[in-house]
């Protein structure tokens, strides 16, 4: 064997990875060989060094701490579940009178006068290319109080069938990328890529009040592919996917078959 | 020891078994970090960041790793995330360094000091760093670091030899009363 060979040994031994017999060929080496020797002893000396480091600890409970935003964080999510709209920005009112010329039909449930002619805008942007594939439903316009209904089209958790096209373990409403980078989740009427820090890097277009979110699935570190059906589609084919690029913050729709 | 159940209860929104649970890793991680970071703001940061991370994967842990390997691996994350976003803010940081506060002046009574290694520890490459900190401050074996750094083992014994060659050269500069670069 090398003194080469015999360095890696030397490393290895610090990490007790040698067995005995081959404990006792290195030793017998390094007493022959007073580089191997100085190798040894210098690296001895690090690996004691290394070992002797303090113990360091938090001088507070970081568990205490991070609880208490886990806390908040929770509570935020409450607030959202409640009213749909509580966290919502203010909505771009400008678009609206733009948007209230198209004829367009309200979905699913909806909600108090206020809050319908705010979301108009909102709905109308993805359904019309819907409407080359999904004969709309007619609306059932209702004024309850929004509340009752906090889903405005796309299911909140456990509702809506079970089945789904695509494979994976993503479910509909949340879906992590594969490494953790980033977590998707339904809210609203919107697909929300959060990164780690929770920190919003991604709102896509307001989905179709029509459509439910059949499934997302992470292609790779920074490709969403989100499977879209239409409500009434009875026989559980055709739809939309909507591919949401991360890093370019574009998304592309094209049809599913 | 983190106990099977603890990790499901705390996911099925048990608060008393996921405060549990973090309170298990807040040590280790938080130590992984201060040695990856070499500063107690930046490491205290760091974990904090982890711990949230844990919880929010939580579902996505799925037991193929040790429960305590898998938050080595999101603190080594959060560490490194952190040391990124500094060096892009402080873009000589490394050059200023050695003729800092704790540069020339002091190296011969800081000799033989634990601050020494530890000066010399952030002079690491990130992946040789990670190896040295989970061998002696997670005292890991190869497997337990392959598996938290998510590299075959033979890469994480290359990167660890590495590590503790360059430390072994860097210790003696200090103890010879040379300068740090």
């Amino acid at each position: 064997m090398t003194c080469e060979e015999f360095r890696e040994w030397i490393q290895r031994e610090l990490d007790h990875d040698l067995t005995q017999s081959e404990a006792q060929e290195l030793d017998q080496h390094v007493r022959s060989c007073p580089n191997c020797a100085e190798e040894k002893a210098a690296l001895l000396d690090v690996s004691s060094r290394l070992d002797d480091l303090p113990y360091v600890t938090p001088r507070f409970s970081l568990t205490e701490e991070v609880m208490k935003k886990i806390d908040a964080e929770d509570q935020r999510d409450e607030r959202t579940k409640q009213d749909p709209e509580a966290d919502r920005p203010p909505i771009r009112i400008k678009e609206a009178s733009f948007h209230r010329k198209r004829r367009w039909w309200l979905g699913g449930s909806t909600v108090a006068a206020g809050i319908a002619i705010l979301m108009i805008p909102l709905l109308s942007s993805i359904t019309q290319d819907h409407s080359t594939q999904v004969q709309p439903q007619k609306p059932s316009i209702s004024t309850k109080d929004p509340r009752d209904q906090p889903s405005m089209g796309i299911q909140s958790k456990g509702d809506g069938p079970q089945k789904m096209g695509p494979g994976g373990h993503a479910s509909r409403n949340q879906a992590t990328s594969p490494n953790g980078t980033y977590q998707a989740t339904v809210q609203n009427q919107a697909i929300v890529i959060d990164n780690q820090s929770g920190e919003e890097v991604y709102r896509s277009k307001d989905l179709s009040s029509s459509a439910d979110v059949a499934q997302m699935k992470w292609q790779d570190e920074g490709h969403l592919s989100v499977w879209l059906r239409p409500k009434d589609d009875k026989k559980e084919q055709g739809g939309d996917i909507i591919i949401i690029d991360v890093s370019s913050k574009t998304e592309t729709k094209r049809p599913w078959k | 020891m983190v106990e099977a159940g603890w990790v499901e209860d705390a996911r099925r929104g048990n608060r008393v078994a996921l405060a549990r649970l973090l309170k298990e890793v807040e040590g280790p991680v938080y130590r992984t970090a201060y040695y990856m970071l070499g500063n107690e703001q930046d490491a205290l940061d760091a974990s904090q960041e982890a711990l949230l991370r844990i919880y929010r994967k939580l579902s996505s842990f799925r037991g193929e790793a040790r429960f305590e390997t898998w938050a080595q691996r999101i603190a080594i994350h959060a560490a490194i995330d952190i040391s990124r976003k500094r060096k892009q803010t402080l873009p000589y940081k490394d050059e200023i360094e050695p003729s800092g506060s704790s540069g020339i002046n002091s190296t011969v009574e800081r000799r033989g000091t634990a601050a020494d290694v530890h000066t010399a520890i952030n002079r690491l490459q990130e992946a040789e760093r990670t190896a040295v900190v989970l061998r002696y401050l997670q005292d890991y074996t190869y497997d337990q670091i392959a598996e938290a750094m998510e590299m075959p083992v033979g890469t994480v014994k290359s990167h660890l030899f590495r590590g503790r060659k360059k430390l072994k050269g860097w210790l003696a500069d200090y103890k010879e009363g040379g300068v740090l670069s």
